[in-house]
């Protein structure tokens, strides 16, 4: 999975972003490789939008540069949009077309292949080519937009946030398509708060949270090397154990007194440690899974103590 | 197929977007060329030439469709980000930018090609039909001027519309904006360079001068230029990397809300003690919401009509008002969050209403008031403050009915326009018809506004339950419903204006039996002929009329003989002598009332003695008293045609001309030039035309008719010599609506007879004793007419039912 | 051949994958020789990564559950029902001591233990024998 002579689609190196008086990105640097899924998280405003829309060049960055499939998209937008597919959230389509007449239109821009693309997709997802657009329902319009997106075969699909508001069964058809895609080799950046989709399709995750990149690694790896750990205390007033502070502690609740913490480099001898401690009782260390895990990374690090939050490290493996 | 930058698919998607607008343009262009071209033909003085006016609705097409074309392919297109997904694919921004020009220019093209046939082709029918209109100025334009109309403001519009619906985000706020810039900048050129930039002559061309001339043209190309490259490098940064910036800093809250609608928060008020009402809060999100554009248009009407010095534009404003009210709310389906919160209807539509209705009030008082002041002469404010208000709603109705803005302002000012151009059109005929005056189409539109503003309350309750299909449909049907229904209902109900007066029924021959009839002696002093002739003594309505006035000439005729040969020369010498005292005279005969009744006389006198002597072959005292007859038709002065004496009298001569036979008809005619025996022919249209400005519809009918009648007899007759010009058939077609109205319509019948019963009664308390009483002309006091009232109310009556009957035959 | 994934459970999603294709195997649902789904026709279906069902796969045939026919796709060994079975006792196993534990450490005597396990398995075998 991290193997550092495979291609690199995205390359964002240290960009940032203000609107007027207001931060939305900064130092964002992360590296898609080609072949993998790509899901962003992170909350409404945290400038995901933001940071796509820069990558296919509707705005300019403040600082740093951005490379998509080898090109600047500022220099070279034409060959840009003929390699990656966009579904924006809320995408624009013309109410008055029809969907055959949409998928006409846009085939005049790409090479041939198009069309004939375009309706197998359209039969998959089983949407009539003679119904008009502002006839269709949330979900139909999102299956169009993808339809639209993909029937060119791209080398990079980008989707933002593409199944919010929309029923369990366009959201599986999303995903299976997905999941179609990047087995066929092309890589998928997907920008999402449907956790649980991610969970299920995403090679690699990067969690954005206020501007900043909090992680990005490979899902397997953040899953392997993160740890949930609870316990309970028989003496709140007794220190904790030493060995806790080997830890990296990426987020650490507390509620009476059972503690809970999210920590990072957990080995057998730590554990070993701390169950020998008398003053802990019923330790579990558990995998998270990605909810605990984003909460873990975009909540505060202790919600109790006012100290600064240490930073958390970004991995590009 | 990539690189191409002309690509098939993008000029599909322009036309196909703007087609309806164009088909929409096409249509209200095409009707108002149509509305003139019935006006018309439906015109009654042939030099009421109101069709070349149309030819500039022609001239204004690719205008228009430039307008249509900048809102629809950039403006609504940005709005509803399908600006954003086109430019997603591969498209680069040249090809988008070609396209919608060339759609521009292709539409404007067919549009125009279409409307210039379709103005040729009706103009060419009017021309058949015998109107000769006078020189168009237009034909007679340089070619600068034709240059700068036709081909550079087309272009101007479309780059200055174009800039702003790419800078501003709100497709209405940029139409308003450029609309106010491009308008500003020809008034500006227009003062500027005044004597410089055209003369119109006499005879109203329009030629550039030398120099000046040249520099506008020059300066419009340098302008249209540098438009042209500014447009094209903000569309390419609109389609690329400005594609959501927006001009003002996030940080200004605001002013942001105030210019762009998206934003308008709902703002509770700080720190509030107590829970502000909800029709509090709605008045001021009202306040706040399109503030700025609202400013832009109040500004800019109150700057065009001080420049104008017409209050037309604050119309168009009121109207522009009233679209802002609810346009905005449509894009970002505001309604459901509004009535999601339980907010009642009438409060919403109060709140939204309020705000822009008062500022159109406040543009009219300020115009007024600045009009009064610099002694402009206005007519009738309150009708114009009726015509804004109507406007108002007609604006609100429309922004209730569709969602688009461009939709909005379209079918909006377009409905004004039509309306305002029907009644300047068809002001005088829907008067005639009615009879209603000038200022009492008043009630007409409070009716019509009171139709719109159920309609307005109707759709505001559809809006806010999510229930707004078909808005356009209602919107023209409840259009269309609120200027017919009044129509329809005043024509029915129209009869009941007029009182019905009772009548006895007295059969014609009774009353015909005991009109008395003297022979008029004759005496050739125009200032006091002591004659007595049969004007208002018999009425011959009927043709019972002829057999009075056939008896009447006879028992002339048999006192004339039996006065013996020196009564006949006499008279031979009385009526020369009237040639004579005519000829004298080196003016009309002068029209007071005195003396146009004894004229008038002296006109049934000849004629009778005409009718006399033809019968008896007596040759010289024919011609004489014809030829006197004839004279004294011909001197009198156009003010005498409103005179119900005259006209009876000229009446009264033409019927005595329809007593003479074929044979003494033929015997007449070798003895002299019979155009100068026949009354002088008036052309019916002029006749007509000014009995009806002088008199209601029942004079009209009856004189159109009887001297319609007679005339058409006597120009059967002696076609050849009578020479009437063939547009004077106009008369014989609107006789024919009238007739059919007055066969196949029922309210229609019964409010004529009504009006005639009533407009004879008054004429015959008149005659009664109280006209003419006090006044004195050089001394002398005119006698009354002595008549017995009754029989001749009860004649009257009969002769109308009679008429009426006539008519449907 | 009908899986079930539950991506937030803590289970990594290949090991379900393969825990559940382990055990299809020792019921006698997947029979040996059966070809299973492509990794793309099977990560369509369930919806997952396919870089998963690969590495479920993949690590099945270091096991030697699966084998790969050239030409034809991945197939279920002949010897691999033993194997399953044999892994499903031991994760049962675990699963026991796991709950002994708990057990113990709830404060539950062994004798009382006992009996509750007797009493369990001759339901479990009565509830058997009334199935077979």
């Amino acid at each position: 999975m991290s193997d550092k002579t495979q291609k690199m689609v995205i390359s964002v190196d240290h960009v940032s972003k203000k609107f007027g008086r207001r931060t939305v990105l900064s130092d964002v640097s992360f590296q898609v490789p080609s072949g993998c899924v790509f899901a962003l998280l992170g909350e409404n405003g945290a400038g995901k939008s933001t940071l796509i829309r820069g990558l296919l060049g509707y705005h300019r960055f403040a600082a740093g540069s951005v490379r998509v499939c080898d090109m600047d998209p500022q220099k070279e937008p034409m060959a840009l949009r003929r390699r990656v597919g966009y579904v924006a959230d809320a995408p624009g389509m013309y109410e008055w077309m029809t969907i055959g007449e949409a998928g006409w239109y846009a085939s005049g821009f790409y090479a041939a292949g198009f069309l004939e693309r375009y309706a197998n997709l359209c039969a998959d997802f089983t949407l009539p080519a003679e119904a008009q657009i502002r006839s269709l329902s949330k979900g139909m319009r999102a299956k169009v937009a993808l339809a639209l997106a993909m029937a060119f075969d791209p080398d990079l699909l980008i989707l933002d946030e593409p199944t919010s508001g929309l029923d369990p069964l366009v959201r599986r058809s999303f995903l299976e398509s997905m999941v179609d895609r990047a087995a066929a080799g092309q890589t998928v950046f997907l920008s999402s708060h449907q956790i649980h989709e991610v969970e299920r399709v995403a090679d690699w995750v990067a969690i954005l949270h206020e501007g900043r990149l909090q992680v990005v690694a490979p899902l397997e790896d953040l899953k392997t090397q993160v740890r949930m750990l609870t316990f309970s205390l028989r003496d709140t007033l007794l220190a904790l154990p030493a060995e806790l502070d080997t830890l990296q502690i990426l987020h650490r609740s507390c509620e009476g007194r059972s503690m809970r913490m999210m920590v990072r480099g957990m080995t057998a001898e730590i554990q070993a440690g701390l169950e020998r401690d008398s003053n802990l009782f019923e330790l579990k260390v558990l995998r998270p899974n990605l909810e605990e895990l984003y909460l873990g990374y975009t909540q505060p690090v202790d919600p109790q103590a006012n100290a600064t939050e240490p930073q958390r490290v970004s991995d590009v493996a | 197929m990539q690189t191409l930058i002309l690509s098939r698919h993008l000029l599909w998607k322009d036309y196909r977007q703007v087609r309806p607008a164009l088909i929409g343009l096409l249509l209200i262009q095409a009707s108002l060329i149509l509305l003139f071209f019935i006006r018309q033909m439906v015109a009654t003085a042939r030099d009421n030439d109101i069709f070349p006016v149309s030819f500039s609705i022609v001239l204004v097409a690719p205008t228009l469709v430039a307008m249509a074309c900048s809102g629809i392919l950039i403006g609504h297109e940005r709005q509803t980000r399908t600006w954003n997904w086109s430019s997603s694919l591969p498209v680069s921004w040249a090809s988008s930018l070609i396209s919608k020009t060339i759609v521009w220019a292709v539409g404007s093209l067919v549009l125009f090609s279409i409307l210039l046939a379709l103005y040729g082709i009706l103009f060419q029918i009017c021309v058949w039909n015998g109107y000769t209109f006078i020189q168009q100025p237009e034909w007679t334009w340089s070619t600068e001027a034709w240059l700068m109309t036709a081909l550079l403001v087309p272009l101007e519009v479309y780059v200055c519309f174009s800039l702003a619906a790419l800078i501003w985000d709100d497709t209405l706020a940029a139409l308003v904006l450029s609309a106010i810039f491009v308008g500003i900048m020809h008034l500006l050129l227009a003062l500027v360079i005044p004597h410089w930039l055209f003369n119109i002559s006499a005879n109203q061309t329009l030629r550039f001068n030398g120099a000046g001339g040249v520099g506008m043209l020059l300066a419009l190309v340098v302008l249209v230029g540098g438009g042209s490259i500014g447009l094209s490098r903000v569309f390419r940064w609109r389609w690329g990397i400005g594609q959501t910036q927006q001009w003002l800093p996030r940080g200004s809250s605001t002013w942001r809300t105030a210019l762009s609608q998206r934003r308008v928060a709902w703002r509770p008020t700080t720190a509030a003690l107590s829970q502000p009402s909800e029709f509090i809060m709605l008045l001021n999100h009202a306040v706040w919401s399109s503030m700025g554009l609202r400013a832009l248009i109040v500004v800019g009407s109150i700057a065009f009509a001080a420049a104008v010095r017409s209050p037309a534009p604050t119309i168009v404003a009121a109207c522009l008002l009233g679209v802002t009210t609810f346009s905005g709310d449509h894009n970002l389906s505001r309604y459901r969050f509004l009535s999601d919160r339980g907010v009642s209807w009438w409060k919403l539509l109060l709140a939204h209403a309020s705000v822009p209705f008062l500022l159109s009030i406040g543009i009219i008082v300020a115009l007024v008031s600045y009009l009064y002041a610099t002694d402009h002469d206005l007519r009738e404010p309150g009708w114009g403050l009726l015509s804004c208000f109507a406007a108002f709603l007609i604006g609100l109705f429309a922004s209730l009915c569709t969602s688009a803005s461009i939709l909005s302002v379209t079918l909006a000012i377009g409905t004004l326009i039509i309306v305002w151009i029907s009644y300047i059109l068809f002001d005088n005929l829907w008067v005639q018809w009615i009879d209603l005056q000038h200022l009492a189409l008043a009630p007409t539109l409070t009716f019509s506004t009171c139709i719109l503003l159920a309609a307005i309350m109707w759709q505001a309750r559809r809006w806010l339950t999510l229930d707004q299909s078909k808005g356009i449909q209602v919107y023209l049907i409840t259009l269309v419903t609120s200027l017919a229904l009044p129509i329809f209902i005043a024509l029915n109900l129209a009869f009941l204006t007029v009182p019905y007066s009772a009548w006895q029924g007295v059969p014609v021959e009774q009353i015909g039996a005991g009109s008395p009839r003297r022979l008029p002696p004759l005496k050739i002093q125009f200032t006091a002929v002591p004659m007595r002739t049969p004007i208002y003594r018999s009425y011959d309505w009927t043709d019972n009329g002829k057999v009075i006035l056939d008896n009447w000439a006879t028992e002339f005729g048999r006192e004339l003989t039996a006065s013996g040969q020196s009564a006949r020369s006499e008279w031979l010498e009385n009526i020369k002598l009237v040639e004579t005292e005519l000829n004298a005279r080196d003016e009309y005969v002068d029209s007071s009332i005195a003396l146009r009744q004894r004229y008038s006389q002296l006109i049934e006198t000849t004629a009778l003695v005409g009718v006399h002597a033809t019968r008896s072959k007596d040759a010289p005292l024919a011609i004489a008293a014809w030829k006197a007859n004839h004279r004294l038709l011909e001197e009198i002065d156009m003010s005498a045609f409103t005179d119900m004496e005259y006209l009876t009298a000229r009446w009264h001569t033409l019927r005595l001309w329809d007593l003479i036979s074929e044979e003494e008809w033929k015997f007449l005619a070798e003895a002299d030039d019979v155009s100068q025996l026949l009354p002088k022919p008036i052309p019916v249209s002029t006749f007509v035309q000014i009995v009806r400005q002088q008199y209601s519809i029942p004079y009209a009918l009856m004189f159109d008719y009887e001297a319609f009648t007679a005339d058409t007899k006597l120009m059967k007759r002696f076609s050849s010599d009578y020479g009437y010009a063939s547009t004077d058939q106009q008369t014989a077609r609107e006789i024919f609506w009238v007739r059919f109205a007055l066969n196949y319509v029922p309210p229609v019948r019964w409010y004529v007879q009504r009006l005639m019963s009533a407009n004879l009664a008054s004429n015959v308390n008149e005659l009664e004793g109280k006209w003419i009483s006090s006044r004195e002309y050089g001394g002398r006091n005119v006698p009354k007419i002595n008549m017995r009232p009754m029989e001749n109310v009860i004649l009257m009556q009969q002769l109308l039912e009679t008429r009426l009957r006539d008519w449907g035959t | 051949m009908q899986l079930t994934i539950e991506p937030n459970n803590g289970m990594p999603i290949f090991e379900q994958v393969m825990r559940q294709i382990k055990f299809a195997v020792a019921e006698g649902t997947l029979v040996p020789g059966q070809l299973l789904p492509s990794v793309r026709i099977l990560a369509k279906k369930l919806a997952v990564n396919p870089n998963t069902i690969q590495r479920a796969y993949q690590e099945l045939q270091t096991e030697e559950v699966l084998e790969s026919l050239r030409g034809r796709g991945i197939a279920v060994c002949a010897g691999a029902k033993r194997r399953c079975v044999s892994d499903r006792q031991t994760l049962l196993g675990q699963r026991l001591t796991a709950v002994v534990e708990d057990a113990i450490r709830g404060g539950l005597e062994p004798e009382r233990l006992r009996e509750m396990f007797d009493k369990a398995i001759k339901q479990a075998t009565r509830n058997e024998g009334a199935q077979a």
